[in-house]
């Protein structure tokens, strides 16, 4: 890691010449340009979503939605360059809806929230590899157990910068939140998770 | 890059602050960090655990495997589903409002006179019933009737003694007078 790498956190990489015509002719109706723009963005907004939800099933279904409404409200954006934060910002209130959602369902007793029984029984089906499985249990365990020290706009806001590199500016639009409100959420998020990190060990694990 | 100005390194704090954005450092820290290699190798190192979370991240998440596809489109529903439903309500208030105020250019109905007509002429037939029922007999079979009824018939005298013998009188000269005349 050079010092470049940690100065160009904050600036976004902005969209391409490619990406911005898509965007443009899928906006006037062009379904091929549309399903460019899905095969570029659609595995990082499965990852997002997965991040939160931990379920491969769920994340394909909101990972669908989130691509349908964009599809159904392109003309709502307003500037192509600004297409791959407008998508986060779908996926982030699909993702909140998830949740309220479960939570909902959970309190008449439709779906537990005993969130590690459910998912991991889910990856078992689909993905039955012994070593990623501990693996990835393992790094999820040490990641919830810093992020429960975190508030959800904090939380939302690490995700957002260090798991789905956004950029500030990206995720200000992606959360519509001003620049300093998204600063200022960010400094205290990495404040508190350096010091979980270091009380569970996870910076000398990974 | 030399290792100039060591006496005062960023704080933890600054590094922090660095991390989220560098132009938000004060301009002598900013100089500071641009120049002092320890501090700028704190602030990689710190950079590279946070960002190394993320990567652990993407290599552990699985990939889509469902292709995303457009729905076909749909044909449209009949019109009657695509009206408004507050047309059809704001259409029912309106015919209810009608109904109810009735305005001058509606024709009206003869029904509630003619209602009222049939209570009059049922009242006076009750009337009739009820004078039936009380003098059931003509005229002259009602004096005959009360020829029948039964006469009391008054004797002063014997009623008199029956009263005393009933209840005597506490007068005795009452009671004299009633032994002498029983005698």
């Amino acid at each position: 890691m050079t010092r470049a790498n940690a100065a160009d956190n904050t600036k976004p990489s902005g969209p391409s010449t490619e990406t911005v015509q898509w965007v443009e002719q899928a906006r006037q109706g062009d379904q091929t340009a549309f399903h460019r723009l899905v095969d570029r963005y659609q595995p990082e907004i499965f990852r997002m979503i997965y991040y939160r939800t931990r379920s491969r099933l769920d994340a394909e279904d909101l990972t669908q939605d989130v691509f349908l409404r964009a599809y159904k409200h392109l003309q709502r954006l307003e500037s192509a360059e600004g297409f791959r934060s407008w998508l986060f910002r779908i996926a982030v209130n699909r993702v909140h809806d998830h949740h309220r959602s479960l939570r909902v369902k959970s309190i008449f007793g439709i779906v537990s929230m005993d969130e590690e029984t459910f998912r991991e029984t889910e990856e078992m089906a689909v993905a039955p590899e012994a070593a990623d499985g501990m693996a990835r249990k393992e790094f999820w365990q040490q990641v919830n157990g810093i992020l429960t020290v975190l508030s959800r706009m904090e939380r939302e806001v690490f995700m957002l910068r260090f798991f789905d590199q956004l950029s500030i500016r990206e995720m200000a639009d992606a959360m519509k939140k001003n620049e300093s409100t998204i600063k200022t959420h960010l400094y205290r998020a990495l404040a508190k998770v350096k010091t979980a990190a270091m009380q569970n060990g996870l910076w000398e694990a990974t | 890059m030399t290792t100039m100005n060591c006496t005062s390194h960023l704080t933890h704090d600054e590094l922090l602050t660095a991390l989220v954005d560098t132009e938000d450092l004060h301009a002598g820290r900013k100089e500071h960090l641009r120049a002092c290699a320890r501090c700028s190798h704190d602030l990689a190192q710190l950079t590279f655990r946070f960002t190394r979370m993320g990567q652990t991240a993407r290599k552990l998440a699985p990939a889509p495997s469902r292709p995303f596809r457009l729905p076909q489109r749909r044909e449209k529903p009949s019109a009657f589903f695509l009206r408004p439903v507050w047309l059809m309500g704001l259409t029912a208030a309106l015919l209810l409002a009608i109904t109810i105020w009735r305005p001058q250019w509606m024709p009206h109905t003869d029904v509630p006179f003619r209602m009222a007509y049939d209570a009059t002429a049922e009242r006076e037939l009750m009337a009739r019933i009820d004078e039936l029922v009380d003098d059931a007999l003509p005229k002259p079979y009602q004096q005959l009737s009360a020829v029948n009824a039964p006469v009391v018939i008054v004797n002063p005298m014997v009623d008199e003694d029956l009263i005393n013998w009933v209840v005597p009188s506490i007068d005795k000269n009452d009671a004299d007078k009633a032994e002498k005349r029983m005698l």
